[in-house]
């Protein structure tokens, strides 16, 4: 591991070289309707380098690339159109750790052994990441109550921090974990940058660390996964989830959901995101509908993220505490109301789990 | 002077714990801050024992219309807290007969000083409560909030249709169709909504721009007569959309030519009951100045 040191300037140049190389998609600030807003976008020219936004948490995830929102799988009688211009090998940059864990969490499920998804894993092939962090924590942020580290991930080898009030080349630090997949190029410019020192970096992010441990009061109490049939029948699931207006902005937003629905347009086969949110997600063609009320499909929602995902998945957890769910919503219900619920009822139930 | 927020919150505040003394009613629903987020939520209290008044508040970003959560226990006794547009969405429920007058407490909000970002309440015209059983804040004089039709100004108003329809098709290329700005809008009410429906299917699955434009242009088609020009869709809007100015539009057309706006008294026809011979006929398509 090796760490280097970069003003805003050799960022930018670095950004350069990589993009002779590389599709990049990385956070811009734009302007859309009424919001101003962070997204990630493919970076089209050069010129668009020095607009690449990382100070805060972008509203959209490297979801919205690897599985997106709609997508032609092709002709019925022809399963090879698995054409996604793969020219270039993708590079999403400046990803958080918990947008990172997402993607792991996505290749669980897609990349699975009995169940590989080719349309999935045509996306997902050829990609490198580059990490991002610095010293403050994403509004509603609880990745840490999900085991999920703030400043490192595996899927990243290379870490891009920034001390937002530092100066001159103590601005970015690049954590270099293994640059053996990088071409010659990007290997020389990245090795001609000032060395940093590791023990210095570590200081910084544990300050950041502790700093973070001040912001967040909200703690899971019991162990995951929260036992299903218990949590499933003894939490009044209408209580914490009442304002619930049945819109899906928080599955749409959410970096782990995936559920999506298949469906044809003339012979070519599609796939678009799904909500288990929506009252159609469930309906039967007889107008049966087994979850007929706006809190069965939270306790769907919430019971996928922390009961069904950890229990096929080794214990963890489907939600990796990201906070984008909370403030995109149109009424600020808050997950962590409903956890807290769950986490409650548990307690009082005398059977809770040993304590994490 | 519009009251301030404090002095909303504190007012809000007595009379809510005047309300919980009074009055016997099953529900109350409020806004309060998240436990963790510490963003405004609306909040529907049950049991007395879980109320605290100092929890109540009022702020700049109280935009989620109440009046939209009445609907869903419309038999049982509720109280809520109304901003003026929610209280003319409840006249407009008590005219159309869907919600029992005496199975609500209306506590209603004086002089509203609006919603921070809601462009609807630049061209808000009613900011004292249409109805209320309890009041909070001094109440507004109407000459300061009353608008001719033709002081009137919002987003597109004065633009070529082809202007217009380059300005949606851009908007709503964002559209995630999350219909957020149903769910949110207090006059939505139907019990199956033609984006649920699937006989006959109105909306395709997938993104694509016409179903887009088709959802959006048929929401609009739903609304004179019952947009209260509250904002609450836009505010939704995940994507930031800016839809508003169809309804609104149509809402000050309906002023112009009918002389109409909904939810204003409790015994109101709706625009389409209300004909009479002498009604001005624009036509469907009439252009500005034809």
């Amino acid at each position: 591991m090796r760490v280097k040191k970069l003003n805003s300037a050799e960022l930018i140049g670095l950004l350069e070289e990589l993009f002779k190389e590389y599709r990049i998609i990385a956070p811009f600030k734009v302007e859309q309707g009424r919001l101003t807003r962070v997204l990630y976008r493919e970076i089209r020219s050069k010129t668009e380098i020095p607009s690449v936004y990382l100070k805060e948490l972008p509203e959209t995830t490297p979801k919205n690339f690897i599985l997106p929102r709609d997508e032609r799988l092709g002709d019925e009688r022809n399963s090879d159109n698995l054409d996604f211009n793969q020219d270039k090998a993708k590079l999403f940059f400046g990803v958080r750790s918990c947008d990172l864990a997402a993607i792991d969490l996505f290749d669980d499920v897609f990349l699975e052994d009995d169940y590989q998804d080719p349309f999935y894993e045509s996306r997902r092939n050829n990609n490198l990441f580059i990490g991002y962090g610095n010293q403050n924590l994403p509004p509603n942020n609880f990745q840490k109550e999900l085991e999920i580290e703030y400043f490192d991930h595996r899927l990243a080898p290379l870490y891009l921090y920034e001390d937002i009030d530092a100066r001159g080349r103590d601005h970015y630090y690049l954590m270099i974990k293994t640059d053996s997949d990088l071409p010659d190029q990007i290997k020389e410019y990245i090795n001609n940058l000032e060395e940093g020192k590791i023990d210095k970096l570590e200081k910084l992010l544990s300050d950041w660390e502790n700093k973070f441990a001040n912001e967040t009061s909200f703690e899971i109490k019991n162990k995951l996964p929260f036992p299903e049939g218990q949590v499933f029948a003894e939490v009044d699931w209408d209580k914490p989830t009442v304002s619930c207006i049945g819109c899906g902005v928080c599955t749409y937003y959410c970096p782990t959901c995936f559920c999506f629905d298949f469906f044809w347009e003339d012979r070519t086969k599609s796939r678009a995101w799904d909500s288990c949110m929506f009252s159609l997600f469930t309906e039967h063609a007889s107008g049966h509908n087994p979850r007929e009320e706006q809190h069965q499909r939270w306790r769907q929602r919430l019971l996928h993220k922390f009961s069904y995902h950890p229990q096929n998945f080794e214990g963890k957890p489907g939600c990796v505490g990201c906070g984008r769910c909370i403030y995109k919503c149109p009424v600020n219900l808050d997950i962590r109301k409903v956890i807290n619920e769950v986490d409650n009822t548990l307690t009082e139930g005398g059977q809770a789990s040993a304590e994490r | 002077m519009n009251n301030s927020y404090k002095e909303i919150t504190e007012d809000l505040q007595k009379t809510v714990e005047l309300v919980f003394k009074e009055e016997e009613f099953e529900q109350l629903l409020a806004y309060s801050f998240g436990e963790f987020s510490g963003l405004i939520e609306p909040v529907i209290i049950k049991e007395k024992r879980d109320f605290e008044s100092k929890k109540i508040v009022f702020t700049e970003d109280a935009y989620p219309m109440l009046s939209k959560y009445l609907l869903k226990n419309r038999d049982i006794r509720q109280a809520v807290v109304a901003k003026p547009c929610d209280t003319r969405a409840i006249a407009f429920y008590i005219s159309e007969n869907i919600i029992d007058r005496d199975n609500l407490i209306i506590i209603g909000i004086n002089g509203c000083p609006g919603i921070k970002e809601n462009t609807a309440c630049d061209e808000c015209d009613t900011k004292n409560p249409v109805i209320a059983d309890y009041f909070v804040g001094e109440p507004l004089d109407e000459s300061e909030f009353a608008k001719e039709i033709e002081e009137i100004e919002y987003l597109l108003s004065d633009e070529t249709a082809e202007k217009r329809k380059k300005h949606y098709s851009e908007e709503f290329s964002r559209c995630t169709q999350c219909y957020a700005c149903r769910d949110a809008c207090p006059v939505c009410y139907c019990d199956h909504c033609f984006v649920e429906s699937n006989q006959p299917i109105w909306l395709e699955d997938g993104s694509d721009p016409e179903e887009d434009m088709v959802f959006h242009l048929m929401r609009t088609m739903h609304m004179p007569g019952r947009c209260v020009n509250c904002g609450a869709c836009e505010m939704a809007c995940p994507e930031g959309i800016e839809m508003r100015s169809l309804t609104s539009h149509l809402y000050h057309q309906a002023r112009r030519y009918f002389d109409y706006r909904p939810g204003l008294k409790i015994d109101q026809l709706s625009l389409f009951s209300d004909y009479n011979e002498e009604d001005p006929e624009p036509g469907f398509l009439q252009q500005e100045g034809d």
